[in-house]
Order: structure tokens, then sequence, then C-alpha cells
């Protein structure tokens, strides 16, 4: 099905996230989470686990998922969420959207009925009920690409916040993670070549973020906690480096090399504040006449 | 600061830069800044993330550049790892 997604194309999501499940898991660790934990201070590397277990957790509060019916996670990874949603935090059904096919098939082998993975663009997404709280971590860094202009990027985001909108229910809450474009200039921004690892993938700005979500949802409350994505990549990197001679067998150098340049690369970006890292909590505007 | 420390801090770094950019100790002057080694962000992640490993504390990559050369950098690790009780 051709997609009218503003955003990254299936294609562009799996050349990114279907280069191999357990090349990921060499680096991210067990629980195959690909996004920003929290950190406590002066907390080791090693604790990354606990790191990306608190995130999850946060998300699950921010939106006031706890015991609710029905859960959407927009572009769901490897369903670490999912799973915590439905084991852990009492929701009947978490559904996952993805484009990725290594990690939706990843996620039918929980062979759990609570959890439903579709292989769909949220653009595509037509849910037959409502969704009681929505949450997506890092996803968001994908709904734009670099050939946009700021206002086509911010009609995209506008776009998704619309269907979120459509797909709560009254009273619904939403949690948002992503990166985004930081306190640097656009000729200051990370020099790297991000489409060779990421393609079609632009970073937000926070300005275009508000912008659309305006009359729709309100903004409860944002984080920029960009030190604890440093902190996350640092020790994606220090597993990567403990695992290298493995991966390279996996993929071989010239992947290897690349991926250890980008790890690199994005500790530099989120220690110098280049990019930062967001957390937003929304609440949907049930009066909206949008 | 004791001069001992920021000595021991000093040839670490040269012996990890020469050893990060494939140079000849003998070519590094504690002097010079580190970008005109040729150290750039990647170079700057791994030594920092060395740093952090040796010196048992949390750094971050600004270091390199708030101290941009051998002998600056030295001198703040030597005289804030002291202060906080840390030995080297």
């Amino acid at each position: 099905m051709i997609s009218s997604s503003p955003g990254a194309s299936a294609q562009a999501i799996q050349k990114h996230y279907d280069i191999g499940n357990e090349f990921y898991r060499l680096w991210l660790g067990d629980s195959l989470v690909y996004s920003s934990g929290i950190w406590k201070p002066n907390e080791s590397y090693d604790a990354l686990e606990l790191a990306q277990i608190r995130k999850l957790d946060y998300h699950v509060n921010q939106a006031r998922a706890a015991g609710a019916k029905k859960i959407l996670d927009v572009g769901c990874g490897w369903g670490s969420l999912l799973k915590r949603l439905v084991e852990n935090h009492g929701c009947d059904e978490a559904v996952g959207l993805t484009l990725s096919n290594e990690q939706a098939h990843y996620i039918s082998t929980f062979q759990n009925p609570k959890i439903k993975v579709l292989i769909e663009n949220w653009a595509d997404h037509k849910p037959q009920d409502n969704y009681d709280a929505i949450i997506s971590i890092g996803a968001f860094e994908h709904f734009a690409r670099p050939d946009y202009s700021s206002e086509e990027k911010t009609a995209g985001y506008r776009k998704f916040f619309l269907s979120c909108h459509k797909w709560l229910k009254r009273g619904g809450w939403m949690s948002l993670q992503t990166a985004s474009q930081g306190k640097f200039s656009e000729k200051d921004k990370v020099i790297f070549p991000l489409n060779e690892i990421l393609p079609e993938t632009e970073l937000p700005r926070l300005a275009e973020i508000v912008e659309s979500t305006e009359r729709i949802f309100e903004i409860v409350k944002i984080r920029n906690d960009r030190m604890d994505y440093a902190q996350t990549f640092r020790a994606w990197l220090k597993n990567f480096k403990t695992n290298r001679k493995i991966a390279i067998q996996m993929v071989g150098k010239e992947i290897v090399d690349l991926y250890d340049h980008y790890l690199h690369v994005f500790v530099f970006a989120f220690e110098t504040g280049r990019n930062d890292l967001l957390r937003i909590t929304l609440r949907r505007i049930d009066e909206s006449k949008v | 600061m004791t001069i001992k420390n920021v000595e021991v801090i000093e040839n670490w770094l040269i012996s990890k830069i020469s050893e990060l950019l494939e140079l000849n100790p003998d070519q590094i002057d504690v002097k010079k800044p580190f970008t005109s080694y040729g150290v750039d962000s990647v170079t700057a992640v791994a030594l920092s993330g060395d740093l952090e490993e040796w010196l048992g504390r949390r750094l971050t990559v600004t270091v390199v550049f708030d101290y941009p050369d051998i002998e600056s950098l030295a001198g703040y690790l030597a005289e804030s790892t002291h202060s906080k009780g840390l030995t080297i």
C-alpha cells in the first residue's frame, strides 16, 4: 500500500532497523530498547536496563496508562513498552505500530494475546475503537524528511497530532519522547552523514512540535533530558566496543565502523547540546474545534 | 594541585592521543590545541570516555573543549580529581 505519510518510508525504516535483531542486542542489551533511558546521578553504565525500565514507567505514568483498557504505542520498536504495559501495568490491550518487519516478527514471538503489532504507518492506522492513552518513544524523529521546509514539517506533525486526537478517548493523555535539534544554528548541526544510517530522517525543532499541537493538545510538561541520551549513547558505545568482534562477524566491518562513528557522534551531539532529548506530556483538548 | 599528578595525567594524555591518532608521542606539544593534532568530535568522545574510565569519574566531551590543550586539561583534572578525594 502506498502511504501518504509525511515521514520516512517503510524502506528507509527497514534499512536501519532490519539489519538484524541480534546485532542490536549486542549493544542495546537484552531489553532491545532503542531510545534514551532515564538515569540517576552517578549511575554506572551497567545500569542501562534499569534506566530503560525507568523510562518506560515514566511514560506509562505521564500518559496515565496504568490499568487502562487499550493503549497505542506509535513506533513500538521491539515491543518492550508493549510488554511492560500488559505485564506490569495491568493494561488489557497494547497495540504497537512499526514499519520494521524484524521488529514485528520479534514481537509476535511473545505470543501474548494482549499485545497486537501492526506493520503499519501511523498515517494509515484506522483503529476500530478509541485508545485510553497514546505513547510514542523514539519514533517522532522519523516523521519528517531532510528536504522538508519548517512549514512542511509542522504540517506533517500536525497531521500526526490530529490523528492522535481522533484516536484518543475524551480526557486521554499522550506521552512523547523524541530527539530534537538543539541550541546551535543550522550550520553548526552535527556533521554526520545521518542519511547513510538513518535515511529520510530529519529531527524536529521544539517550536515545530509546539506549534503543531496548538488547539489540539494541551502541553502539560516539557523536559529536555539531553544528558540522559548522552549517557545512554555512552552505555551503548561501551557495549559496542566490548562486542566489536562479534558485530563484525554478524554484519561486516563497514557497517560496524559506520555504527561506531554514529554512536560517537551522538554522544558528542547530546553532551554539547547540538541535539536535545524532549519528553513531552500532552492532554487532549476535548473541546477542540479543529 | 600536586605536580606529580599533573605530570601523570599529561603523560597519559600524550600516550592516549598518540594512540588514537597514530602519532609519535614526540610530535605532541602539551601547549598546542588538541585540534592542531586532528582531534575531532569522534576522537574527543573517545578521549573523554577513556579518561572517565581511567579516573573513575563522570566526564563529558565538553571538558576537551573547555580545556583545549594537554597542559590545561591535565591541570584541571589534577585539581578537580584531588578535590574529589580521588587518587590516580
